[in-house]
Protein backbone atom coordinates (compact mmCIF):
# COMPACT_ATOMS: atom_id res chain seq x y z
CA UNK A 1 0.00 0.00 0.00
CA UNK A 2 2.81 2.54 0.59
CA UNK A 3 4.20 1.87 -2.89
CA UNK A 4 0.42 2.77 -4.37
CA UNK A 5 0.48 5.68 -2.39
CA UNK A 6 4.07 6.50 -2.79
CA UNK A 7 3.20 8.07 -6.63
CA UNK A 8 -0.23 8.96 -5.61
CA UNK A 9 1.59 11.12 -2.98
CA UNK A 10 4.30 12.67 -5.83
CA UNK A 11 1.26 13.63 -7.82
CA UNK A 12 -0.72 15.23 -5.00
CA UNK A 13 2.22 17.47 -3.98
CA UNK A 14 2.53 18.26 -7.88
CA UNK A 15 0.69 21.19 -8.16
CA UNK A 16 0.91 23.38 -5.28
CA UNK A 17 4.50 22.53 -5.13
CA UNK A 18 5.07 23.47 -8.72
CA UNK A 19 3.15 26.70 -7.87
CA UNK A 20 4.76 27.41 -4.52
CA UNK A 21 8.28 27.20 -6.64
CA UNK A 22 7.58 29.27 -9.47
CA UNK A 23 5.70 32.00 -7.76
CA UNK A 24 7.92 32.26 -4.51
CA UNK A 25 10.83 30.14 -4.26
CA UNK A 26 12.23 31.29 -7.84
CA UNK A 27 11.37 35.10 -7.12
CA UNK A 28 13.64 35.02 -4.31
CA UNK A 29 16.65 32.91 -6.46
CA UNK A 30 15.81 35.38 -8.96
CA UNK A 31 16.36 38.65 -6.72
CA UNK A 32 19.54 37.16 -5.48
CA UNK A 33 20.97 36.34 -9.12
CA UNK A 34 20.02 39.41 -10.64
CA UNK A 35 20.80 41.47 -7.64
CA UNK A 36 24.77 40.38 -8.51
CA UNK A 37 24.18 42.13 -12.08
CA UNK A 38 23.35 45.48 -14.13
CA UNK A 39 19.80 44.14 -14.91
CA UNK A 40 17.33 47.49 -15.87
CA UNK A 41 14.42 45.12 -16.65
CA UNK A 42 14.78 44.50 -20.36
CA UNK A 43 17.77 43.92 -22.65
CA UNK A 44 21.20 41.93 -21.40
CA UNK A 45 23.53 42.87 -18.42
CA UNK A 46 26.07 41.46 -16.90
CA UNK A 47 27.31 40.38 -13.68
CA UNK A 48 28.52 43.49 -11.17
CA UNK A 49 29.67 41.30 -8.30
CA UNK A 50 28.85 43.19 -4.99
CA UNK A 51 28.27 46.61 -6.56
CA UNK A 52 24.20 46.99 -5.70
CA UNK A 53 25.02 45.61 -2.14
CA UNK A 54 27.80 48.56 -1.76
CA UNK A 55 25.70 50.93 -3.25
CA UNK A 56 23.07 50.38 -0.83
CA UNK A 57 24.96 49.94 2.15
CA UNK A 58 26.06 53.44 1.55
CA UNK A 59 22.20 54.64 0.91
CA UNK A 60 21.29 56.33 3.48
CA UNK A 61 17.80 56.06 2.96
CA UNK A 62 18.41 52.28 2.62
CA UNK A 63 20.09 51.90 5.90
CA UNK A 64 17.17 53.89 8.21
CA UNK A 65 15.10 51.44 6.74
CA UNK A 66 16.25 48.56 7.68
CA UNK A 67 17.14 49.69 10.92
CA UNK A 68 13.28 51.14 11.34
CA UNK A 69 12.18 47.94 9.98
CA UNK A 70 14.21 45.32 12.67
CA UNK A 71 13.34 47.73 15.18
CA UNK A 72 9.33 48.01 14.27
CA UNK A 73 9.61 44.12 14.14
CA UNK A 74 10.89 43.60 17.86
CA UNK A 75 8.95 46.07 19.52
CA UNK A 76 5.78 44.71 17.94
CA UNK A 77 6.49 41.08 18.35
CA UNK A 78 7.68 42.08 22.33
CA UNK A 79 4.45 43.95 22.72
CA UNK A 80 2.13 41.99 20.99
CA UNK A 81 3.36 39.12 23.01
CA UNK A 82 3.48 40.84 26.47
CA UNK A 83 -0.04 42.23 26.08
CA UNK A 84 -1.16 38.94 24.16
CA UNK A 85 -0.39 37.23 26.96
CA UNK A 86 -1.80 39.15 29.64
CA UNK A 87 -5.29 39.97 27.66
CA UNK A 88 -5.19 35.58 27.11
CA UNK A 89 -4.75 35.25 30.94
CA UNK A 90 -7.52 37.72 31.36
CA UNK A 91 -9.67 35.63 28.67
CA UNK A 92 -9.42 32.35 30.23
CA UNK A 93 -11.21 33.19 33.14
CA UNK A 94 -14.71 32.16 33.62
CA UNK A 95 -16.46 35.25 32.51
CA UNK A 96 -20.35 35.30 31.36
CA UNK A 97 -19.40 37.49 28.11
CA UNK A 98 -16.24 35.51 27.45
CA UNK A 99 -17.38 34.86 23.74
CA UNK A 100 -18.39 38.20 22.88
CA UNK A 101 -14.82 39.19 24.36
CA UNK A 102 -12.72 36.73 22.61
CA UNK A 103 -14.60 38.09 19.51
CA UNK A 104 -13.94 41.50 20.35
CA UNK A 105 -10.29 41.45 20.96
CA UNK A 106 -9.60 39.35 17.87
CA UNK A 107 -11.76 42.03 15.86
CA UNK A 108 -8.88 44.69 15.11
CA UNK A 109 -6.94 41.81 12.82
CA UNK A 110 -10.11 41.56 10.66
CA UNK A 111 -10.14 45.09 9.70
CA UNK A 112 -8.44 45.89 6.38
CA UNK A 113 -5.38 47.67 7.04
CA UNK A 114 -6.45 50.58 4.39
CA UNK A 115 -9.63 51.21 6.74
CA UNK A 116 -7.38 50.63 10.02
CA UNK A 117 -4.87 53.07 8.32
CA UNK A 118 -7.44 55.53 7.50
CA UNK A 119 -9.21 55.78 10.90
CA UNK A 120 -6.11 55.71 12.76
CA UNK A 121 -5.21 58.91 10.41
CA UNK A 122 -8.32 60.37 11.56
CA UNK A 123 -7.44 59.84 15.10
CA UNK A 124 -3.83 60.74 15.00
CA UNK A 125 -3.93 63.70 12.60
CA UNK A 126 -1.76 66.27 14.24
CA UNK A 127 -4.60 69.29 12.77
CA UNK A 128 -7.74 68.25 12.88
CA UNK A 129 -7.05 64.48 14.49
CA UNK A 130 -9.73 63.31 17.48
CA UNK A 131 -7.32 62.94 20.18
CA UNK A 132 -5.78 66.36 19.95
CA UNK A 133 -9.23 68.02 19.28
CA UNK A 134 -10.42 66.04 22.51
CA UNK A 135 -7.33 67.01 24.46
CA UNK A 136 -7.93 70.76 22.96
CA UNK A 137 -11.25 70.71 24.16
CA UNK A 138 -10.72 69.44 28.09
CA UNK A 139 -7.40 71.03 28.46
CA UNK A 140 -9.25 74.58 27.38
CA UNK A 141 -5.73 75.26 25.73
CA UNK A 142 -4.26 74.29 22.18
CA UNK A 143 -3.00 70.48 22.34
CA UNK A 144 -0.62 70.13 19.21
CA UNK A 145 1.02 66.57 19.30
CA UNK A 146 2.32 65.46 15.94
CA UNK A 147 1.53 61.57 16.71
CA UNK A 148 2.03 60.56 13.18
CA UNK A 149 3.02 64.20 11.65
CA UNK A 150 6.39 64.45 13.19
CA UNK A 151 9.37 61.86 12.25
CA UNK A 152 10.13 61.33 15.87
CA UNK A 153 6.82 60.57 16.73
CA UNK A 154 5.82 58.36 13.89
CA UNK A 155 7.64 54.56 14.18
CA UNK A 156 6.02 54.42 18.16
CA UNK A 157 2.66 55.48 16.44
CA UNK A 158 3.30 52.52 13.72
CA UNK A 159 3.86 50.33 16.63
CA UNK A 160 1.03 50.84 18.25
CA UNK A 161 -1.03 50.38 15.40
CA UNK A 162 0.89 47.49 14.61
CA UNK A 163 0.68 45.77 18.23
CA UNK A 164 -3.51 46.27 18.20
CA UNK A 165 -3.27 44.96 14.67
CA UNK A 166 -1.74 41.71 15.16
CA UNK A 167 -2.91 40.52 18.49
CA UNK A 168 -6.04 38.64 17.84
CA UNK A 169 -4.56 35.61 16.42
CA UNK A 170 -1.77 35.63 19.68
CA UNK A 171 -3.92 36.01 21.88
CA UNK A 172 -5.86 32.87 20.60
CA UNK A 173 -3.03 30.51 20.58
CA UNK A 174 -1.88 31.53 24.02
CA UNK A 175 -5.56 31.07 25.45
CA UNK A 176 -5.37 27.56 23.34
CA UNK A 177 -1.53 26.66 25.22
CA UNK A 178 -3.27 28.20 28.57
CA UNK A 179 -5.81 25.81 28.50
CA UNK A 180 -3.57 22.49 27.68
CA UNK A 181 -2.02 23.48 31.03
CA UNK A 182 -2.99 20.60 33.25
CA UNK A 183 -4.32 21.82 36.52
CA UNK A 184 -2.84 19.32 39.11
CA UNK A 185 0.22 20.20 38.36
CA UNK A 186 -1.41 24.42 39.36
CA UNK A 187 -2.75 22.70 42.58
CA UNK A 188 0.40 20.79 43.80
CA UNK A 189 2.20 24.30 43.53
CA UNK A 190 -0.54 25.73 45.39
CA UNK A 191 -0.71 23.44 48.15
CA UNK A 192 3.09 23.89 48.65
CA UNK A 193 1.91 27.11 49.16
CA UNK A 194 3.44 29.04 45.74
CA UNK A 195 1.92 32.56 45.08
CA UNK A 196 -0.07 32.99 42.19
CA UNK A 197 2.46 35.25 40.01
CA UNK A 198 5.44 31.98 40.97
CA UNK A 199 2.87 29.62 39.57
CA UNK A 200 2.66 31.78 36.52
CA UNK A 201 5.81 31.58 35.94
CA UNK A 202 7.26 28.38 36.92
CA UNK A 203 4.37 26.19 35.96
CA UNK A 204 2.45 27.83 33.54
CA UNK A 205 5.25 29.65 31.49
CA UNK A 206 7.32 26.62 30.95
CA UNK A 207 4.18 24.48 29.89
CA UNK A 208 3.57 26.67 27.14
CA UNK A 209 7.03 27.82 25.86
CA UNK A 210 6.12 26.22 22.35
CA UNK A 211 3.25 28.53 22.17
CA UNK A 212 5.53 31.27 23.29
CA UNK A 213 8.35 30.64 20.81
CA UNK A 214 5.70 30.20 18.03
CA UNK A 215 3.66 33.95 19.08
CA UNK A 216 7.25 35.65 19.00
CA UNK A 217 7.91 33.78 15.29
CA UNK A 218 4.54 35.47 14.36
CA UNK A 219 4.86 38.72 15.50
CA UNK A 220 8.67 39.10 14.16
CA UNK A 221 8.06 37.65 10.77
CA UNK A 222 5.15 40.29 10.19
CA UNK A 223 6.95 43.29 11.77
CA UNK A 224 9.49 42.91 9.37
CA UNK A 225 7.66 42.80 6.71
CA UNK A 226 5.10 45.38 7.32
CA UNK A 227 4.20 47.23 4.17
CA UNK A 228 0.36 48.32 4.09
CA UNK A 229 0.24 49.77 6.84
CA UNK A 230 3.02 52.49 7.07
CA UNK A 231 1.79 52.86 3.17
CA UNK A 232 -1.13 53.63 3.79
CA UNK A 233 -1.21 55.52 6.71
CA UNK A 234 1.82 58.24 6.14
CA UNK A 235 3.11 57.24 2.97
CA UNK A 236 6.55 56.20 4.54
CA UNK A 237 6.62 59.85 5.94
CA UNK A 238 7.16 62.61 7.20
CA UNK A 239 10.28 62.70 5.34
CA UNK A 240 10.73 58.91 5.15
CA UNK A 241 10.57 58.72 8.76
CA UNK A 242 8.41 55.72 8.41
CA UNK A 243 9.69 54.16 5.66
CA UNK A 244 10.23 50.08 6.06
CA UNK A 245 12.21 47.92 4.00
CA UNK A 246 9.51 46.39 1.70
CA UNK A 247 8.60 50.08 1.40
CA UNK A 248 12.34 51.12 0.41
CA UNK A 249 12.14 47.89 -2.09
CA UNK A 250 8.65 49.37 -3.92
CA UNK A 251 10.16 52.66 -4.26
CA UNK A 252 13.47 51.38 -5.48
CA UNK A 253 11.02 49.13 -7.88
CA UNK A 254 8.27 51.70 -9.38
CA UNK A 255 9.88 55.34 -8.58
CA UNK A 256 13.22 55.47 -8.87
CA UNK A 257 13.48 52.37 -11.10
CA UNK A 258 17.01 51.19 -9.71
CA UNK A 259 16.00 47.14 -10.44
CA UNK A 260 19.81 46.14 -9.03
CA UNK A 261 19.03 48.03 -5.99
CA UNK A 262 15.56 46.57 -5.63
CA UNK A 263 16.17 43.21 -5.69
CA UNK A 264 19.43 43.50 -3.73
CA UNK A 265 17.35 45.09 -0.93
CA UNK A 266 15.14 42.29 -1.63
CA UNK A 267 17.43 39.67 -0.72
CA UNK A 268 18.50 41.67 2.63
CA UNK A 269 14.60 41.10 3.55
CA UNK A 270 14.69 37.49 3.10
CA UNK A 271 18.21 37.65 5.10
CA UNK A 272 16.76 39.18 7.47
CA UNK A 273 13.83 37.26 7.66
CA UNK A 274 15.73 33.78 7.88
CA UNK A 275 18.69 35.21 10.56
CA UNK A 276 15.99 37.08 12.76
CA UNK A 277 14.06 33.12 12.80
CA UNK A 278 16.88 31.18 13.15
CA UNK A 279 18.17 33.36 16.17
CA UNK A 280 15.14 33.18 18.03
CA UNK A 281 14.25 29.42 17.28
CA UNK A 282 18.35 28.43 18.80
CA UNK A 283 17.28 31.13 21.83
CA UNK A 284 14.24 30.01 22.33
CA UNK A 285 15.28 25.79 22.44
CA UNK A 286 18.97 26.94 24.79
CA UNK A 287 16.02 28.90 27.04
CA UNK A 288 13.40 25.63 26.99
CA UNK A 289 16.70 23.20 27.47
CA UNK A 290 17.65 25.64 30.23
CA UNK A 291 14.03 25.65 32.30
CA UNK A 292 13.68 21.79 31.72
CA UNK A 293 17.08 21.26 33.00
CA UNK A 294 16.57 23.84 36.59
CA UNK B 1 -16.62 32.39 48.60
CA UNK B 2 -18.44 35.73 48.01
CA UNK B 3 -14.87 37.95 47.66
CA UNK B 4 -13.49 35.43 44.87
CA UNK B 5 -17.38 36.15 43.16
CA UNK B 6 -16.79 39.86 42.96
CA UNK B 7 -13.54 39.85 42.44
CA UNK B 8 -14.24 37.59 38.87
CA UNK B 9 -16.94 40.27 38.27
CA UNK B 10 -13.99 42.94 38.97
CA UNK B 11 -11.93 41.35 36.65
CA UNK B 12 -14.94 40.87 34.16
CA UNK B 13 -15.57 44.34 33.84
CA UNK B 14 -11.93 45.32 33.84
CA UNK B 15 -11.48 43.03 30.49
CA UNK B 16 -14.83 44.77 28.87
CA UNK B 17 -12.97 48.06 29.23
CA UNK B 18 -10.13 47.10 27.86
CA UNK B 19 -12.24 45.19 25.25
CA UNK B 20 -14.10 48.54 24.87
CA UNK B 21 -10.58 50.66 24.40
CA UNK B 22 -9.49 48.24 21.63
CA UNK B 23 -12.70 48.62 19.24
CA UNK B 24 -12.58 52.67 19.37
CA UNK B 25 -11.78 52.62 15.91
CA UNK B 26 -14.90 50.17 14.63
CA UNK B 27 -16.85 52.22 17.11
CA UNK B 28 -15.99 55.62 15.20
CA UNK B 29 -16.72 53.80 12.00
CA UNK B 30 -20.17 52.50 12.70
CA UNK B 31 -20.84 56.06 14.80
CA UNK B 32 -19.34 58.15 12.09
CA UNK B 33 -20.69 56.31 8.73
CA UNK B 34 -23.92 57.99 9.69
CA UNK B 35 -23.11 61.51 10.51
CA UNK B 36 -22.89 64.67 8.45
CA UNK B 37 -19.09 66.08 7.90
CA UNK B 38 -20.22 69.09 10.38
CA UNK B 39 -21.61 66.41 13.03
CA UNK B 40 -18.13 64.36 12.77
CA UNK B 41 -16.35 67.41 13.03
CA UNK B 42 -17.79 69.25 15.98
CA UNK B 43 -19.25 65.85 18.00
CA UNK B 44 -16.61 62.88 17.10
CA UNK B 45 -17.64 60.58 19.79
CA UNK B 46 -21.67 61.16 20.40
CA UNK B 47 -24.23 58.76 18.80
CA UNK B 48 -25.26 59.52 15.56
CA UNK B 49 -28.72 61.57 15.11
CA UNK B 50 -29.16 59.94 11.86
CA UNK B 51 -30.02 63.31 9.62
CA UNK B 52 -28.24 61.93 7.03
CA UNK B 53 -29.47 58.26 6.74
CA UNK B 54 -27.52 55.65 5.03
CA UNK B 55 -27.04 58.89 2.32
CA UNK B 56 -22.89 58.63 3.15
CA UNK B 57 -22.68 54.96 2.40
CA UNK B 58 -24.87 55.11 -0.61
CA UNK B 59 -22.84 58.28 -1.90
CA UNK B 60 -19.20 55.60 -1.10
CA UNK B 61 -21.19 53.30 -3.46
CA UNK B 62 -21.93 55.21 -6.04
CA UNK B 63 -18.75 56.84 -6.87
CA UNK B 64 -16.55 54.50 -5.86
CA UNK B 65 -17.78 51.94 -8.27
CA UNK B 66 -17.77 49.53 -5.52
CA UNK B 67 -19.74 46.63 -7.40
CA UNK B 68 -16.74 46.38 -9.44
CA UNK B 69 -14.23 46.16 -6.64
CA UNK B 70 -16.45 43.79 -4.62
CA UNK B 71 -16.41 41.38 -8.04
CA UNK B 72 -12.64 41.62 -8.53
CA UNK B 73 -11.81 40.71 -4.88
CA UNK B 74 -14.27 37.95 -4.53
CA UNK B 75 -13.04 36.54 -8.07
CA UNK B 76 -9.43 36.17 -6.53
CA UNK B 77 -10.63 34.96 -3.60
CA UNK B 78 -12.68 32.18 -5.50
CA UNK B 79 -9.80 31.04 -7.33
CA UNK B 80 -6.74 31.57 -4.89
CA UNK B 81 -8.66 30.58 -1.77
CA UNK B 82 -10.47 27.48 -3.21
CA UNK B 83 -7.88 25.77 -5.12
CA UNK B 84 -4.92 27.23 -2.94
CA UNK B 85 -6.53 25.44 -0.01
CA UNK B 86 -7.75 22.10 -1.70
CA UNK B 87 -4.35 22.03 -3.22
CA UNK B 88 -2.62 22.22 -0.36
CA UNK B 89 -4.74 19.35 1.85
CA UNK B 90 -3.39 16.78 -1.30
CA UNK B 91 0.26 18.06 -0.76
CA UNK B 92 -0.23 17.70 2.95
CA UNK B 93 -1.98 14.34 2.82
CA UNK B 94 0.63 13.43 1.13
CA UNK B 95 3.09 14.35 3.51
CA UNK B 96 1.35 13.28 6.56
CA UNK B 97 1.06 9.53 5.35
CA UNK B 98 3.39 8.60 3.43
CA UNK B 99 6.90 7.53 5.54
CA UNK B 100 9.73 8.14 3.40
CA UNK B 101 12.88 10.49 3.85
CA UNK B 102 11.46 12.58 0.32
CA UNK B 103 8.70 13.74 1.91
CA UNK B 104 9.77 14.85 4.95
CA UNK B 105 12.02 16.71 3.43
CA UNK B 106 9.50 18.30 1.16
CA UNK B 107 7.42 19.02 4.37
CA UNK B 108 10.55 21.51 5.36
CA UNK B 109 10.96 22.99 1.89
CA UNK B 110 6.94 23.72 3.06
CA UNK B 111 7.66 25.07 6.29
CA UNK B 112 10.40 27.08 4.75
CA UNK B 113 8.19 28.94 2.46
CA UNK B 114 6.30 30.24 5.93
CA UNK B 115 9.17 32.38 6.42
CA UNK B 116 10.31 33.73 3.09
CA UNK B 117 8.31 37.30 2.59
CA UNK B 118 6.42 38.05 -0.39
CA UNK B 119 7.26 41.43 0.20
CA UNK B 120 10.90 40.55 -1.04
CA UNK B 121 10.02 38.47 -4.06
CA UNK B 122 7.66 41.02 -5.52
CA UNK B 123 10.27 42.72 -8.82
CA UNK B 124 11.05 39.27 -9.69
CA UNK B 125 7.75 38.21 -9.28
CA UNK B 126 6.41 41.24 -11.63
CA UNK B 127 8.91 40.08 -14.50
CA UNK B 128 7.71 36.46 -14.13
CA UNK B 129 4.04 36.81 -14.16
CA UNK B 130 4.95 39.16 -17.35
CA UNK B 131 6.90 36.63 -19.01
CA UNK B 132 4.19 33.83 -18.82
CA UNK B 133 1.49 36.70 -20.08
CA UNK B 134 -0.18 36.75 -16.16
CA UNK B 135 0.49 40.32 -15.42
CA UNK B 136 -2.38 42.15 -14.90
CA UNK B 137 -4.76 39.48 -14.81
CA UNK B 138 -6.68 37.53 -11.98
CA UNK B 139 -5.37 33.79 -12.81
CA UNK B 140 -1.95 35.44 -12.39
CA UNK B 141 -2.33 37.39 -8.82
CA UNK B 142 -4.47 34.42 -7.67
CA UNK B 143 -1.68 31.89 -8.60
CA UNK B 144 0.76 34.33 -6.39
CA UNK B 145 -1.61 34.45 -3.63
CA UNK B 146 -1.99 30.47 -3.58
CA UNK B 147 1.62 30.30 -3.38
CA UNK B 148 1.64 32.71 -0.41
CA UNK B 149 -1.44 30.91 1.91
CA UNK B 150 -0.18 27.30 0.89
CA UNK B 151 3.09 26.85 3.11
CA UNK B 152 0.69 28.00 6.24
CA UNK B 153 -2.17 25.72 5.56
CA UNK B 154 -0.26 22.76 4.77
CA UNK B 155 1.54 23.21 8.03
CA UNK B 156 -2.37 23.15 9.99
CA UNK B 157 -3.13 20.22 7.72
CA UNK B 158 -0.10 18.15 8.14
CA UNK B 159 -0.86 18.70 11.90
CA UNK B 160 -4.34 17.72 12.01
CA UNK B 161 -3.98 14.91 9.54
CA UNK B 162 -1.01 13.06 11.47
CA UNK B 163 -3.93 12.81 14.40
CA UNK B 164 -6.75 11.19 12.10
CA UNK B 165 -7.00 7.24 12.41
CA UNK B 166 -5.67 5.20 9.57
CA UNK B 167 -7.55 2.34 9.86
CA UNK B 168 -10.62 3.74 7.85
CA UNK B 169 -8.45 4.67 4.71
CA UNK B 170 -6.52 1.12 5.03
CA UNK B 171 -9.90 -0.66 4.64
CA UNK B 172 -11.01 1.38 1.71
CA UNK B 173 -8.08 0.55 -0.19
CA UNK B 174 -8.32 -2.88 0.42
CA UNK B 175 -11.58 -2.32 -1.09
CA UNK B 176 -10.49 -1.28 -4.47
CA UNK B 177 -11.23 2.46 -4.10
CA UNK B 178 -8.52 4.61 -5.60
CA UNK B 179 -6.37 6.86 -3.20
CA UNK B 180 -8.04 9.69 -5.08
CA UNK B 181 -11.64 8.70 -4.27
CA UNK B 182 -10.85 7.57 -0.60
CA UNK B 183 -8.96 11.06 -0.29
CA UNK B 184 -12.50 12.82 -0.84
CA UNK B 185 -14.70 10.39 0.66
CA UNK B 186 -12.90 9.91 4.06
CA UNK B 187 -10.32 12.09 4.30
CA UNK B 188 -11.77 15.36 3.09
CA UNK B 189 -15.33 15.51 5.50
CA UNK B 190 -12.69 14.55 8.66
CA UNK B 191 -10.87 17.76 8.11
CA UNK B 192 -13.58 19.99 7.39
CA UNK B 193 -13.61 21.63 10.47
CA UNK B 194 -9.71 22.95 9.96
CA UNK B 195 -10.21 23.70 6.08
CA UNK B 196 -13.51 26.31 7.16
CA UNK B 197 -10.75 27.40 9.55
CA UNK B 198 -8.32 28.02 6.64
CA UNK B 199 -10.76 29.89 4.33
CA UNK B 200 -12.01 32.32 6.32
CA UNK B 201 -8.23 33.38 7.33
CA UNK B 202 -7.14 33.41 4.33
CA UNK B 203 -10.49 35.34 2.98
CA UNK B 204 -9.32 37.90 5.25
CA UNK B 205 -5.96 37.86 4.60
CA UNK B 206 -6.56 38.55 0.60
CA UNK B 207 -9.65 40.68 1.41
CA UNK B 208 -7.21 43.19 3.17
CA UNK B 209 -4.27 42.96 1.10
CA UNK B 210 -3.02 46.11 -0.80
CA UNK B 211 0.64 45.05 -1.96
CA UNK B 212 0.09 42.14 -4.12
CA UNK B 213 -2.95 44.55 -6.01
CA UNK B 214 -0.90 47.19 -6.20
CA UNK B 215 1.75 45.53 -7.89
CA UNK B 216 0.88 42.53 -9.89
CA UNK B 217 -2.31 44.57 -11.74
CA UNK B 218 -3.00 47.87 -12.68
CA UNK B 219 -5.56 49.27 -10.27
CA UNK B 220 -7.70 50.30 -13.59
CA UNK B 221 -8.24 46.84 -14.74
CA UNK B 222 -8.94 44.86 -11.62
CA UNK B 223 -9.45 47.34 -8.66
CA UNK B 224 -9.71 45.35 -5.66
CA UNK B 225 -11.95 46.79 -2.33
CA UNK B 226 -8.71 47.92 -0.71
CA UNK B 227 -6.71 49.39 -3.76
CA UNK B 228 -9.86 51.13 -4.37
CA UNK B 229 -10.48 52.69 -1.10
CA UNK B 230 -6.42 53.55 -0.90
CA UNK B 231 -6.78 55.18 -4.44
CA UNK B 232 -10.00 56.93 -4.11
CA UNK B 233 -8.99 58.48 -0.52
CA UNK B 234 -5.17 58.85 -1.02
CA UNK B 235 -6.02 61.26 -4.30
CA UNK B 236 -8.50 63.83 -2.39
CA UNK B 237 -7.56 63.04 1.34
CA UNK B 238 -10.26 63.33 4.45
CA UNK B 239 -11.47 66.53 3.11
CA UNK B 240 -15.24 65.07 3.16
CA UNK B 241 -15.69 62.96 6.18
CA UNK B 242 -18.62 62.06 5.74
CA UNK B 243 -17.86 60.36 2.17
CA UNK B 244 -14.72 58.70 3.67
CA UNK B 245 -16.45 56.72 6.61
CA UNK B 246 -19.09 55.54 3.87
CA UNK B 247 -15.94 54.32 2.05
CA UNK B 248 -14.38 52.83 4.57
CA UNK B 249 -18.38 50.85 5.70
CA UNK B 250 -17.86 49.31 2.50
CA UNK B 251 -14.33 47.89 2.49
CA UNK B 252 -15.62 46.92 6.27
CA UNK B 253 -18.66 45.64 6.16
CA UNK B 254 -18.71 42.15 4.35
CA UNK B 255 -15.55 40.97 5.73
CA UNK B 256 -17.66 41.65 9.43
CA UNK B 257 -20.23 39.86 8.74
CA UNK B 258 -18.26 37.13 7.69
CA UNK B 259 -16.24 37.47 10.51
CA UNK B 260 -19.22 37.62 12.97
CA UNK B 261 -21.16 34.58 11.23
CA UNK B 262 -18.43 32.14 11.73
CA UNK B 263 -16.69 33.83 14.83
CA UNK B 264 -17.44 31.16 16.96
CA UNK B 265 -16.32 27.89 14.83
CA UNK B 266 -13.47 29.66 13.41
CA UNK B 267 -12.01 31.10 17.12
CA UNK B 268 -12.93 27.33 18.21
CA UNK B 269 -10.96 25.95 15.09
CA UNK B 270 -8.45 28.35 15.38
CA UNK B 271 -7.79 27.55 18.89
CA UNK B 272 -7.87 23.51 17.99
CA UNK B 273 -5.53 24.21 15.16
CA UNK B 274 -2.83 26.16 17.35
CA UNK B 275 -2.87 23.05 19.86
CA UNK B 276 -2.09 20.50 17.22
CA UNK B 277 0.25 22.65 15.23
Amino acid sequence: MQRKLFWTGIVFMIPITAILFTFLFLPILQSLYFSLTDWRGVGSYKFIGLDNYKAIFHDKLFLESLKRTIVIGVCAAFFANLFGLIFAVLLDQKFKTKNLLRALFYLPNVIPIVVAAFVWRYILDANTGLINTLATKLLEKKVFIPWIDSPDYVVYSIIYITVWQMMGPIIIIYLAALQGVPHDMKEAAMIDGASKFRIFMNVTVPMISPAITVNVLVGLSNGIRIFDLPFALTGGGPANASETLAIRIYRYAFQSVDLGYGMSASFVLTIVALVITFCFVALSRRFEKGAHGA
Amino acid sequence: MMGKNWKLIGLELFTILLALFISVPLYLVMINSFKSHQEIVTRPLALPTFSVGFDNITRAFERMDIVRAYTTTLSIEAIAVVAGIFLSSLAAYAVARINHSGFRFMYWVYMSGILIPIQSAFIPLVYTLKGMGLYNSLLGISLVYMAVISPFAIFVFTGFMRTLPKDLEESAFIDGCSPFRTYLQIIFPLIKPVTATLIILQFIYIWNDLLLPLVLVSSKDYPTVSISLYKFFGARGAADLSLLFGGISLALLPILVIFFSFQRYFIKGLMAGAIKG
